[in-house]
């Protein structure tokens, strides 16, 4: 059972399946010592299939794996996000047929304010049978899921979640917009449950996967975020009305879907760390927005703008009731004049602009010198080992000289005592392939000197360019921190700014 | 309903389904096609279980070899047990010789992802 044997040992030697682990030389001396306990060599080359499934089922959780394996070399493998979509599935109109004709096989549930609906085990099963050994590039589990959501013609804000095998959906009913209740799932302040799981329970979880040497918390939000922001909470488009109902569940479930593409846990897990990972980063996650919503006033994006200047703190009437807009206010309380605080964003961005240009030549450069260095490391071992090899020959050379010039003195010998003897046209024979022995002897060297020759014209250029590149790289070093000095004195206004755009983007339209 | 027997071949395992409640499959498994092997089997019990299920169902798996396909199968098969296990009484043997380490860990796998099974290991010596 080489399959079983092979994921027993994944599921205890590499634990969480991720999508940036990688499989090194140590482990694939440790993997085959394990398997060498069990199976020899030939069994396990002739059974290669199956250990090829058993690392492609291990990761599939987090993508697809292109797998070789040599029997002088041993396995190497490399992960690779899925590159289908669920929507553009060559599989997905089967599997909502498969959920149509087996709508027996699924459980309407009232719970108190939310419907729930539970996928039973045989649409399961026939998917599995559609699903098994696809060629498709596709994370099978969200197909599944988005097929549910086609086939029940589920809202975007109904979840779905996977507890053990079962599929279990929460239907959320309908509220009114600006009764913005926060979403059991993120960021209650009087909540401490997320998602069923205290924050005892998914704080060891959370440290874990954002330990030192794993995945960095700052660069994932950043991603995150980076993702909402270009997509669905782009303040290019997006109204007020529309961010207030709509962010937090849309970062929730960008959270909840990056982290189970990165790691391999129960998906009601996963959705609770994504609520704990907000509210411990809430002011992080509201400043990247802030910061970006600053970009397109910059921009003088009009929509930006609309949305800037919508916090104004005045009231508004919407059916008889009055609502209180959040106020973008300086740390004295008072009101934002918003053309100087546009004006102040504007010119901290200028400078942010220029030094984000001069760090990016400085970084090409850095690059280049790199390049350099390293075709510099390269030419003196080259140059090294053709001395050698000039050394060496000329030695041979002086050998076989002496072993040629006695064959030379013999051979003039018998050409002036018999020229047409059996002797004279044997050693006129064995002085040409002399000869020629030595002119090989020689073009080694000849060929080896004129090598170092342009190695050495070439080191002359490679010298030049690298002093112009230092010289350029002391430049912007300079200028890069000219502008970082800028940046940081502009900071002292700016501060306050990003402040309060982070709090009216915190912040909710209240009933007066 | 009736009984349902497969007899073994070489790549796939002997399967005996009564409606008196004993089920055996004993034997190897790597069939060229799982899913299609095992098709009749998973639907006579799906039919057993929906109303037509003795007082106590004990099945008993010996199975000496199976391939990766075949561990998926299994894995839908259990899962097919585990989903009835609520409101039927299920037991499960898996038996394994002594000296098949492979089998007796296979065994300890399912008993640890379905946890909600009373699947019992037990050692036959050879």
């Amino acid at each position: 059972m080489l399959y079983q044997y092979v994921k027993r040992y994944l599921k205890n030697s590499v634990g969480t399946a991720r999508i940036d682990f990688e499989w090194s030389s140590l482990d694939n001396i440790k993997f085959f010592a394990f398997m060498e306990k069990r199976y020899d060599l030939n069994e396990i080359s002739k059974e290669i299939s199956e250990v090829k499934v058993a690392f492609k089922d291990f990761f599939e959780p987090v993508g697809n794996i292109v797998f070789r394996y040599k029997e002088e070399s041993g396995i190497k493998f490399k992960i690779f996000p899925y590159r289908v979509e669920p929507q553009n599935s060559q599989h997905l109109n089967n599997i909502v047929k498969i959920i149509n004709n087996n709508r027996k096989q699924i459980k309407y549930l009232s719970q108190g304010d939310d419907d729930q609906i539970v996928i039973l085990g045989k649409i399961r099963r026939e998917v599995n049978k559609e699903l098994f050994d696809t060629p498709e590039s596709i994370n099978t589990k969200e197909l599944i899921k988005y097929a549910l959501r086609v086939a029940l013609d589920l809202n975007d804000k109904d979840i779905i979640t996977q507890l053990k095998r079962k599929y279990i959906i929460k239907i959320f009913k309908q509220g009114n917009v600006l009764d913005v209740e926060e979403e059991v799932l993120v960021t209650s302040k009087k909540d401490s449950n997320f998602n069923g799981y205290t924050a005892e329970q998914i704080e060891e979880t959370y440290k874990d996967i954002f330990k030192k040497g794993n995945a960095n918390i700052t660069y994932f939000l950043n991603s995150v975020m980076k993702h909402i922001l270009r997509n669905d909470l782009s303040f290019k488009t997006i109204d007020n009305k529309y961010y207030e109902a709509k962010s937090l569940r849309i970062i929730h479930k960008q959270i909840s879907k990056e982290l189970m593409d990165y790691i391999q846990l129960e998906d009601d897990y996963i959705l609770g760390i994504s609520g704990y990972i907000i509210r411990k980063h809430f002011s992080e996650i509201h400043k990247i927005m802030a910061i970006d919503l600053i970009k397109y006033v910059y921009e003088k994006d009009a929509n930006a703008n609309k949305f800037l200047l919508y916090y104004s703190g005045k009231t508004m009437l919407i059916d008889n009731k009055k609502y209180i807009i959040p106020s973008l206010v300086t740390k004295e309380g008072q009101q934002w004049n918003i053309s100087s605080l546009i004006g102040i964003c504007n010119s901290w961005m200028n400078i942010k602009i220029r030094k984000e240009s001069y760090e990016h030549k400085l970084s090409d450069t850095q690059k280049k010198i790199q390049e350099i260095n390293k075709r510099i490391l390269h030419i003196k071992p080259e140059r090294e080992a053709r001395e050698k090899t000039i050394k060496e020959t000329q030695k041979e050379i002086e050998t076989f000289s002496k072993t040629h010039n006695a064959l030379v003195a013999k051979f003039k010998q018998v050409e002036s005592s018999s020229l047409n003897s059996t002797e004279y046209f044997e050693l006129e024979k064995e002085l040409a392939i002399s000869n020629e022995h030595m002119q090989e002897l020689e073009g080694v060297v000849n060929e080896a000197k004129m090598s170092i020759k342009s190695m050495k014209d070439a080191n002359l250029t490679v010298y030049t360019e690298l002093e112009f590149l230092t010289e350029q790289k002391k430049q912007l070093l300079n200028d890069v921190k000219a502008q970082t000095q800028n940046i940081n004195s502009k900071n002292s206004q700016m501060d306050p700014i990003i402040e309060s755009i982070v709090k009216v983007l915190m912040a909710r339209t209240t009933l007066a | 309903m009736e009984s349902l027997k497969l007899e073994a071949t070489k790549y796939t395992p002997e399967i005996n389904l009564n409606t008196d409640g004993v089920i055996s499959l004993v034997g190897k498994s790597y069939p060229e096609n799982t899913f299609e092997f095992y098709a009749p089997m998973m639907e006579w019990l799906e039919s057993y279980f929906d109303g037509n299920a003795a007082d106590t169902t004990v099945i008993n798996m010996e199975i000496i070899y199976f391939n990766s396909s075949s561990s998926k199968l299994f894995f839908d098969f259990f899962d097919l047990l585990e989903e009835n296990a609520e409101e039927n009484t299920i037991e499960i043997n898996w038996i394994y010789d002594e000296e098949n380490e492979s089998a007796e860990e296979a065994g300890e796998d399912f008993i640890e992802d379905f946890e909600d099974l009373n699947i019992k290991l037990v050692s036959k010596s050879s």
